[in-house]
């Protein structure tokens, strides 16, 4: 549980606020490059952490990402001509380039210098890993280097991202995902119809009978990247079956793969849109090549993450749009909820992981009031991340800077699956972080 | 311990969430004051908010149970109870340990049986 107070704490992001703060300390997922694919192509109207935004590719193929209304008369430059190195806003024709700088100025006399003095907020970008990058904090404490996601640091075409709209506050979903009791439950199905990238890792039948062991041990330890937290099952002949998971600031997690499987790499990141609604980041990847397109359709069937999507435009309920993927099933129509499904093939009745996440998630209400809760001793990793973030937000207030932005390489471990003799995760750990625990892109 | 078992990087008794039955027994309370009092990690607090967590659920259930039964002096005590573990919860979430004793303290007196002696509350040395 946390307090009212700790709850605006760990929710509000918007400017001022000292989570808005925190995050804006971090470079942050703001788009997946195949929603802005070519240079001059269409912008797309986004908001990130309570700010309205465009974002557009230049001729160079160079992301701005710039506050969405012109300084002029606060038209939206969505509306915009994005044409020979700027975005021109539709109403007078004043032109903007990806850092901001007014770059024309029609409506103001030829020898008019006030151009020079205009500059539209813009936040810095970068390209990596099928994602643009954001960094929305100040200039002077803007991180050097994107954190080393092994992802990221994989070569093109090893990673797949997807991005899709919760219509909730980002730590809902965050928590959703480190919540490790919930899926015997809610997962749970009397038939495997995952994709079977995702269905690998469940064919080892090994790894089959310790799963049933239905009350692992779990063990926390804090890292510098954030925390790791491990399932510890008895798997016969002194022997453990371990599932170690990582949770990394501020949002970012990494679940187990099982070694052999086509993935070694999946996770999920949840990227404040507003204090109401998220964008999350799917991501996968592999380290023995480029996804295949069957593999890509396969995935985008929705059984796990991504849900199954479709491309639109979302309108918040303050009125503003944002252009971006909408997952199919959704709070509209009951996660498109099949009670037939629910006796006979799943627990749900709904057919996708994610699509199952954001049918408790969503209706919890869009803020839950963690004051009413009633936390037990699985919910470790959920209060961990909680605690670890307002503590991190409280010392920023403080004047202490968080100092895992300036660390890259603490982001470069990756979680771990394995059978060992080792009774404690600090001593399996003491082994294995160096070699499984590490990523192999870096 | 019943269903999961939760440890810490560490091999002590500080290092693990002790998940009693009842929380919210004296002795189980006189227990917690006594890990709280030797906490000396990070890690430590936030397994000891973990048992509070455990502490507020069964509290919280004893409030509802109390509202349902309408027993006006139970109630009493329940909500002043529920209030002590929730402010104690926030306590050790701020690390403001030498409070977050005193509020559970408080709860120990509460919750003694009519009659009984009031035990050292004092954290046990070590």
């Amino acid at each position: 549980m946390l307090s009212a107070e700790e709850n605006r704490l760990l929710t509000r992001v918007g400017p001022g606020t000292p989570m808005g703060t925190l995050l804006r300390r971090f470079w942050l997922p703001a788009l997946v490059t195949p929603e802005i694919p070519e240079p001059d192509g269409p912008p797309l109207r986004l908001r990130l952490l309570g700010e309205d935004l465009v974002a557009f590719r230049d001729t160079d193929g160079g992301v701005g990402i710039l506050d969405a209304y012109c300084p002029h008369r606060r038209a939206h430059l969505f509306w915009g001509r994005n044409e020979e190195r700027g975005l021109r806003c539709a109403y007078h024709g004043w032109k903007f380039d990806v850092a901001g700088r007014c770059t024309d100025m029609p409506s103001e006399p030829a020898t008019s210098l006030f151009k020079d003095k205009i500059r539209q907020t813009s936040y810095p970008t970068r390209e990596k890993g099928g994602v643009v990058w954001v960094y929305m904090g100040p200039p002077d404490k803007q991180p050097a280097s994107l954190p080393r996601l092994e992802w990221l640091e994989a070569p093109d075409g090893y990673q797949h991202v997807t991005k899709w709209l919760q219509r909730t506050n980002w730590a809902q979903g965050m928590e959703g995902e480190i919540d490790t009791a919930h899926i015997s439950f809610l997962h749970s199905s009397r038939t495997k119809y995952a994709h079977r990238l995702v269905h690998t890792a469940f064919a080892d039948p090994k790894r089959n009978e310790a799963r049933k062991d239905g009350a692992p041990r779990l063990s926390y330890q804090e890292a510098p990247y954030g925390f790791t937290y491990g399932a510890r099952r008895d798997a016969g002949d002194d022997e453990y079956y371990w599932r170690v998971t990582r949770w990394l600031y501020p949002f970012f997690s990494l679940i187990p793969q099982v070694p052999g499987a086509p993935l070694v790499v999946s996770g999920r990141c949840w990227v404040p849109v507003d204090d109401y609604h998220t964008w999350t980041f799917g991501y996968l990847a592999r380290e023995d090549r480029p996804f295949q397109a069957d593999e890509i359709d396969l995935i985008m069937q929705g059984a796990a993450f991504p849900p199954r999507l479709s491309w639109g435009r979302y309108e918040l309920p303050d009125g503003y749009i944002i252009d971006t993927s909408l997952p199919v099933a959704n709070r509209d129509n009951d996660y498109l909820i099949d009670r037939q499904m629910q006796r006979e093939v799943n627990y749900t009745g709904i057919y996708g992981a994610n699509e199952q996440d954001r049918a408790i998630q969503e209706a919890m209400g869009t803020i839950v009031d963690r004051s009413r809760e009633h936390l037990g001793s699985s919910d470790i990793a959920i209060v961990a991340a909680r605690r670890l973030l307002i503590k991190m937000a409280r010392a920023l207030e403080a004047g202490q800077e968080p100092e895992v932005v300036t660390n890259p390489g603490a982001y470069n471990v990756r979680a771990i699956d394995t059978f060992s003799g080792h009774a404690q995760l600090a001593d399996l750990l003491a082994e294995l972080d160096a070699t499984l625990g590490v990523a192999r892109f870096s | 311990m019943t269903g999961f078992e939760i440890g810490g990087s560490g091999d002590g008794p500080l290092d693990r969430v002790c998940a009693d039955l009842d929380p919210l027994t004296v002795e189980s309370l006189m227990a917690l004051i006594d890990r709280l009092a030797g906490i000396s990690t990070a890690e430590q607090f936030l397994l000891r908010e973990l048992e509070l967590d455990n502490a507020y659920r069964q509290a919280d259930a004893e409030l509802a149970e109390a509202q349902r039964v309408g027993d006006a002096e139970r109630l009493a005590v329940c909500q002043r109870s529920a209030g002590l573990v929730f402010a104690a919860h926030d306590l050790v979430g701020l690390e403001r340990i030498s409070e977050a004793i005193a509020k559970l303290s408080e709860l120990v007196t509460l919750r003694l049986p009519a009659g009984a002696p009031v035990p050292d509350q004092q954290p046990t040395e070590g």
